[in-house]
């Protein structure tokens, strides 16, 4: 192992063990900087994952509320942003079970991935377009807006979280190979949609 | 070149993002792209829809920020002052249960003392001792599902 991957993760064990301590002590001072150091990314995370921004906004407060009270049960192993979309996960679920138990299925680990199921499915443009920065093409958020949430969730996890597929089953709750087969689909979902996008572009 | 070879190749070039292919995958998939037009666009494809959905921006609000902070202050707040609350109870608890298993030999030897000396059948004596048991267990259970209750009622009502 070399010296910078050494220090990398003496460096991050540290860190996992400054937030075990402060989460069980329920430090509102850690709880205020985990807040404004992953609010980005877990906003990011419950965007792709419910696809609207009010759900995702109310699920984002949730987390960290549910983050204070189980705050203990991070042990600190894995890191810390693995847990925290696994928290964020199973409240998404939780609402879906309230709202519409239908679409539970989609997040489900246990179920194999027969076909894409929008959780709106409205034919307006999704929300999730909207909540794109407006810099972006839109077209871009047009063909991501359009994929199945169940990809959604596990590309934006590889792709932008950059997270091990070992991590990914951490968070989805879902095994080995279904991970994988989620991947390998919707690596080919969101290669045509942009491919479609792309097409589309040009001929506006 | 074989359909096969193309297949092969094209899983390859999503396999590299997933999952990782071995050094001589990686050898055989770059000779196979050098030569390989289709194939080649396919890698380029697949890295443009990659980059872009990394490019893939969100907007946040800081209001929402500041707002999740102040309500996780505030349920802070709320369980420390339940816990704070709840103390006393667990404490007299665990001094009830401590103060009855230390004098239960006594009050045994006692009661048992009493009932001879009044002629009473032992049962009187074991009830009594029975009792004597059961009323802090009692007492105690009173006062914790007092505190859980004042706890269902707090958040009922607390600040969202």
């Amino acid at each position: 192992m070399s010296t910078a991957a050494f220090f990398y993760i003496s460096v991050m064990k540290q860190e996992n063990a400054e937030i075990v301590q402060g989460l069980r002590r329920r430090n509102p001072d850690l709880l205020d900087q985990l807040i404004e150091r992953y609010h980005y990314r877990l906003m990011r995370y419950l965007l792709h994952l419910t696809g609207n921004r009010e759900t995702a906004e109310d699920v984002f407060q949730e987390t960290w509320v549910r983050v204070l009270e189980r705050g203990h049960q991070y042990n600190g192993k894995a890191k810390f942003e693995t847990w925290l979309f696994s928290v964020a996960r199973h409240l998404v679920i939780d609402l879906f079970r309230k709202k519409k138990p239908a679409s539970l299925e989609v997040l489900r680990g246990s179920g194999e991935d027969t076909g894409p199921i929008e959780i709106e499915s409205t034919g307006q443009p999704s929300p999730f377009e909207f909540a794109v920065g407006r810099e972006e093409s839109a077209h871009i958020g047009l063909a991501m807006g359009h994929l199945n949430p169940v990809y959604r969730e596990v590309l934006m996890l590889r792709f932008q979280e950059e997270l091990s597929l070992n991590e990914i089953t951490r968070v989805v709750d879902a095994p080995l190979p279904t991970v994988k087969t989620r991947l390998y689909r919707g690596l080919r979902a969101l290669r045509s949609r942009v491919e479609e996008a792309g097409l589309e572009s040009e001929k506006s | 070149m074989k359909r096969a070879d193309h297949q092969r190749a094209q899983q390859f070039i999503d396999a590299c993002q997933v999952e990782g292919i071995s050094p001589e995958e990686r050898t055989w998939l770059d000779s196979h792209l050098s030569a390989c037009e289709p194939c080649s666009q396919h890698a380029g494809a697949t890295e443009r829809a990659i980059q872009a959905f990394r490019s893939v921006h969100i907007d946040t609000d800081p209001a929402l920020v500041q707002a999740t902070q102040a309500r996780v202050r505030a349920r802070a707040r709320e369980i420390h002052e339940e816990a704070e609350r709840m103390r006393p109870v667990w404490i007299s608890a665990v001094l009830a249960l401590v103060v009855t298993v230390a004098s239960a030999p006594y009050i045994w030897q006692g009661l048992e003392w009493l009932a001879g000396k009044f002629g009473a059948p032992a049962w009187v004596f074991q009830f009594g001792f029975f009792w004597f048991w059961l009323i802090p267990c009692l007492v105690a259970a009173a006062a914790l599902a007092g505190g859980l209750l004042g706890e269902q009622h707090a958040e009922r009502f607390q600040v969202k």
